[in-house]
């Protein structure tokens, strides 16, 4: 063991609890090193000096005091709405009532989506076969339509530019 | 977390209030004993115990359990008497609150020797840098393990370890002839 292990390890064994062989070790070097074991009487009675004021102890008076203290300084306490709802909602008593509502509530929310009523279809709305239909047919239309026309052009191409169109016999 | 400080915890957050009473009882003194070796007066003491103690209420539904309550209690104790100590600088030790209960056999002579060395530790102590005069108190006044005292102190536990020789360094110098007159 070191001087510096030795030091790190006399506070601990002078101050508090320390395994059997680390002690053991420790007692070894400072039998062998004498600045190691004058440090250790030095801090051994240093600490002993230093635990022989004890601690103040109050009567049973003044921690009754301190209760009744403290109970004033809860009291003004602002507490958040919602930590104060939480906490109630925490209640024994009302912890119960309270789970059973929420059971109640998420049943009635499961019931309502398992069997929901499908919405009525909208009138406007006609069926996909319906609308190919109209498709279909004006489709079949047009190509008469667009013969029509093309007679119709011809025939007045032919029409005389100087022809009176006046009279009706 | 101790098993019993755990159902105490637990009961408290159900909504009993009589499991946050049974804590200040159980802590009680240990919290006022730090906070009085750290300030050295009753009214200073009890003011910051109470504060401990509203800090706890206020906070305990939502502590995470991930040290000992005990830790947490003593971590909100000590940085409570820190801040203290740093806005309430330079308060002479009063000599009535050095504690010192003399043996009933005593002569008046000793009853006034017990107390000038009372005085002396305590203003020894209290002349530490604020950290080290809270390690000394944890360690050697309430005799936490070194890893606890690191876990308290938010350092490492060579970090308690170093500041606590040196501590005792500044201490054996500043006791030194009483020390010496003990042997």
């Amino acid at each position: 063991m070191t001087c510096e292990e030795a030091r790190n390890l006399m506070l601990e064994c002078l101050t508090g609890s320390t395994p059997p062989d680390a002690r053991r070790a420790l007692q070894d070097h400072l039998q062998t090193c004498q600045v190691c074991a004058a440090e250790a009487q030095g801090v051994e009675d240093t600490v002993a000096l230093l635990r022989t004021v004890p601690d103040r102890q109050l009567s049973e008076s003044q921690w009754g005091q301190f209760a009744q203290a403290l109970q004033v300084r809860l009291a003004q306490e602002t507490v958040p709405v919602w930590v104060r709802l939480m906490h109630w909602l925490r209640r024994p008593r009302v912890a119960w009532g309270t789970a059973t509502a929420t059971a109640a509530l998420v049943a009635a929310l499961v019931v309502s989506i398992a069997f929901r009523v499908p919405a009525p279809v909208a009138q406007t709305d006609l069926p996909l076969a319906w609308r190919a239909m109209v498709t279909d047919s004006m489709t079949r239309a047009a190509p008469s339509m667009t013969g029509t026309l093309e007679v119709w052009t011809a025939q007045l191409a032919e029409t005389p530019a100087d022809l009176e169109l006046t009279g009706g016999d | 977390m101790d098993a019993e400080d755990l159902a105490l915890v637990e009961a408290f957050r159900g909504g009993e209030e009589s499991a946050y009473t049974a804590l200040v009882i159980k802590y009680r003194e240990s919290v006022y004993r730090i906070a009085h070796r750290m300030v050295h007066n009753h009214e200073d003491a009890s003011d910051l115990a109470q504060e401990v103690f509203i800090r706890v209420h206020r906070a305990l539904p939502r502590f995470a359990g991930r040290s000992q309550l005990r830790t947490w209690l003593y971590r909100i104790t000590v940085n409570l008497c820190l801040d203290f100590k740093n806005r309430v600088r330079l308060v002479p030790i009063e000599l009535n609150e050095l504690t010192w209960e003399a043996p009933a056999q005593e002569n008046p002579a000793e009853v006034v020797e017990h107390r000038e060395l009372g005085s002396t530790i305590a203003v020894a102590v209290d002349a530490l840098p604020p950290r080290q005069r809270a390690m000394v108190v944890l360690r050697l006044y309430q005799d936490l393990p070194y890893a606890e005292i690191a876990s308290i102190m938010g350092c490492s536990e060579g970090t308690v370890k170093a500041t606590m020789f040196a501590a005792l360094g500044k201490l054996r110098k500043t006791l030194a002839p009483y020390v010496e007159s003990r042997r």
